[in-house]
């Protein structure tokens, strides 16, 4: 299991140099902390910035579901449920 | 006939990052042994999480030298033919007087750039918790944070 920081270093080397599309993928994530949001709120803005894109894939991952709901992450990054649909998505 | 008590299970543990994991594998066990259903069971986990993130970040040096005591407590009601199980998690620790029940609520974010990093652990408790209280006891700052659950949909 790779703890916070990791995942963290992980996110902005994907998402502070080249406007990529990046899916973030959460559908194995047991548990989605408020630290962990901080990260993608960083790192989604970063990409935005470059005129990258993220989408976020949730499948049936209900607890980080609402988790995103809550904080009105899921306005401001796109969710969606499936990975054909993440892939048109991040590439639209 | 008196009712039968309620169901409590303790665990104490030092306010540490180390200690997290060992708190949330307490949690989910005690969870499970008490019939509390995964989805609850997640959620006091996640609001549990975050309030122990804040004590350690914000708690100070007395709350970092003393014992976190946790109680898991499920009391089911029967009020009105409304067949509810509630567990209850009581956090005391023995830092500052703080309620982090006190903040007012940001507004939800609009856009990205409107997206606040910060606050967002009390915000979770918040939604989460059907009910929540605080209050200081001698030096201690006790956290009750409830949850329900429908026993039969």
């Amino acid at each position: 299991m790779l703890g916070m920081e990791e995942i963290s270093l992980k996110l902005t080397s994907l998402t502070a140099i080249k406007p990529l599309p990046v899916i973030l993928d959460l559908r194995e994530v047991s548990f989605l902390a408020s630290i962990g949001i901080r990260s993608i709120i960083s790192s989604a803005r970063a990409l935005d910035q470059k005129g990258g894109r993220m989408v976020i894939l949730l499948g049936g991952n209900e607890l980080v579901q609402a988790t995103l709901e809550s904080t009105g992450i899921d306005d401001v990054i796109p969710m969606v449920f499936d990975a054909d649909q993440a892939e048109r998505d991040v590439l639209a | 006939m008196a009712p039968p008590l309620p169901e409590t299970l303790s665990l104490l543990l030092q306010p540490n990052p180390l200690e997290l994991r060992r708190c949330s594998d307490w949690l989910q066990a005690t969870c499970q042994r008490l019939d509390v259903p995964a989805a609850s069971s997640g959620k006091l986990d996640l609001c549990l999480n975050e309030v122990l993130a804040n004590l350690i970040d914000h708690g100070g040096a007395r709350a970092s030298s003393c014992p976190v005591q946790l109680t898991l407590e499920r009391v089911d009601g029967d009020e009105g033919g409304d067949d509810r199980g509630l567990a209850t998690l009581t956090i005391s620790d023995a830092g500052a007087p703080f309620d982090p029940l006190s903040f007012s609520r940001e507004p939800l974010p609009r856009t990205l750039q409107e997206a606040e990093p910060g606050g967002l652990g009390l915000l979770l408790v918040n939604r989460f918790m059907d009910e929540c209280s605080y209050r200081r006891e001698g030096d201690r700052n006790v956290l009750k944070l409830s949850i329900r659950w429908l026993k039969s949909p």
